[in-house]
């Protein structure tokens, strides 16, 4: 059977913060689900929550049945070699395509904030450049760094709530519920699949963990910190701005925008910039990262260093190709990305998972007939 | 745009190839390639303008067509 090809250790919680840090890069697409829930966003996210835990429980499952294996090595136990070649490829698709989006989101990011001159190529090609180098080091110090990314994040949060003290209505939290029904179950569709279903990648991170019996817990508690951090974002952006945040592509920029302290504390969006960056460049690495050892798993490579680089360039070209504007990647977003990364990140695992029950029982009824 | 590419994939090919074949990686060497002839066929396309057809389009409206949608 194929051996794992990456020899770091990481610990159980570097791989906890490493999945909160992920999930508070998505506070840049919050706009997803605002457009659908609009004040009731922050309810979204928590019934979002409550359906991922189910899904999250078949991943532990997986993950449990089989110790030290990651997602492709799985598959390939119990599809067999053949097939399992080829779900893995829909993954290495999936991870490719999210990744994309997620290089994407960046580059609209900076360009709409930061350089609205440059050429969105150039954001892209530097950005790949720093997570290819990342990833060369390895897997510790891919996820090293995520305390200390979540840590700035929680100051800028503090900060955020400290300074807007004079922008804060609570009346705009109100009224509640007064959307259609549907508005909800599309949001919660957004935020269980956008949000948080792509902690999937990190199935392929666990064999790296050096205290196996501690995953469940850091899963757990990766994905309550991440969610409540995600809520403290949402419900803030609604407090400040409160009808315009469904129109607003990033809310929490606005946010930070409208923080002015008796004319001296101003301007102070570039420091949401600066952390956002960082925080979407940790997400992008552990993707890229993902991505290049699933390569390699699945052809049975010895290394995945010497594909890095050339999967960089695919990366470029394909998240130039995947949207022709900022408008468009949001659409995706908000539809069709619901159904595509839904099919992976909760009917896959698991269909995987039922199919592993079924095979166990029907080997152990023919054991018993011998 | 054209040979900024060209010198980009150059430096890459310089870069893997001889740590590669000095290994005898085959297999990696093998895998490297394809990915190598991918890439280059399709930035050079891109960096004469020329549109790649969005695999993006093909999933939404695949979508469409089994009715999985919101709207």
């Amino acid at each position: 059977m194929n051996q794992l090809i990456e020899k770091g250790k990481i610990s159980s919680s570097q791989f906890k913060f490493a999945i909160m840090c992920f999930l508070v890069g998505a506070a840049l697409i919050t706009g997803f689900y605002a457009k659908e829930t609009k004040q009731d966003s922050w309810m979204v996210i928590l019934s979002g929550y409550i359906v991922f835990l189910i899904f999250l429980w078949f991943y532990l499952l997986l993950v449990k049945n089989f110790p030290g294996k990651n997602l492709i090595q799985i598959h390939d136990l119990i599809y067999g070699p053949f097939l399992g070649k080829i779900i893995s490829a829909l993954y290495i698709f999936y991870f490719f395509t999210v990744e994309s989006f997620n290089l994407r989101d960046l580059g609209n990011f900076v360009s709409g904030s930061l350089l609205p001159e440059t050429p969105i190529v150039i954001v892209l090609a530097l950005t790949t450049i720093i997570c290819a180098w990342t990833i060369h080091k390895g897997v510790e110090v891919v996820v090293r760094y995520g305390m200390i990314f979540f840590c700035l994040w929680i100051i800028l949060t503090f900060m955020t709530i400290i300074l807007s003290y004079d922008n804060l209505k609570f009346d705009n939290l109100l009224p509640m519920f007064s959307q259609p029904l549907m508005n909800y179950i599309h949001g919660t569709h957004i935020s269980a699949t956008i949000c948080f279903g792509e902690i999937i990648i990190f199935l392929m991170i666990v064999p790296s963990v050096n205290d196996q019996s501690k995953i469940n817990r850091s899963f757990f508690q990766g994905l309550t910190f991440g969610m409540i951090a995600l809520l403290f974002i949402v419900i803030i952006d609604t407090i400040v701005l409160g009808k315009y945040t469904p129109i607003l592509t990033l809310a929490s920029y606005e946010t930070l925008r409208m923080i002015d302290v008796a004319g001296i504390f101003s301007r102070m969006e570039i420091i949401f910039v600066a952390i956002h960056l960082i925080l979407q460049f940790f997400k992008i690495s552990v993707f890229y990262y993902v991505m290049v050892l699933s390569i390699a798993q699945v052809c049975n490579l010895r290394s995945y260093k010497s594909i890095i680089n050339i999967s960089g360039i695919i990366l470029i070209s394909y998240s130039i190709v995947i949207a022709s504007s900022n408008i468009e990647s949001a659409a995706f977003g908000n539809d069709a990305a619901t159904f595509f990364s839904g099919f992976f990140e909760l009917l896959l695992p698991v269909i995987t998972f039922l199919i592993f029950k079924i095979k166990k029982k029907i080997n152990k009824s023919t054991k018993d007939n011998i | 745009m054209f040979i900024v590419v060209i010198i980009i994939f150059i430096i890459i090919a310089l870069f893997e190839l001889p740590l590669l074949i000095k290994e005898k990686q085959w297999r990696e060497l093998i895998v490297f390639s394809g990915l190598f002839v991918f890439a280059f066929i399709i930035a050079i396309l891109q960096s004469i303008g020329i549109d790649i057809p969005n695999p993006i389009k093909g999933i939404i409206s695949f979508l469409k067509y089994i009715h999985l949608s919101y709207k």
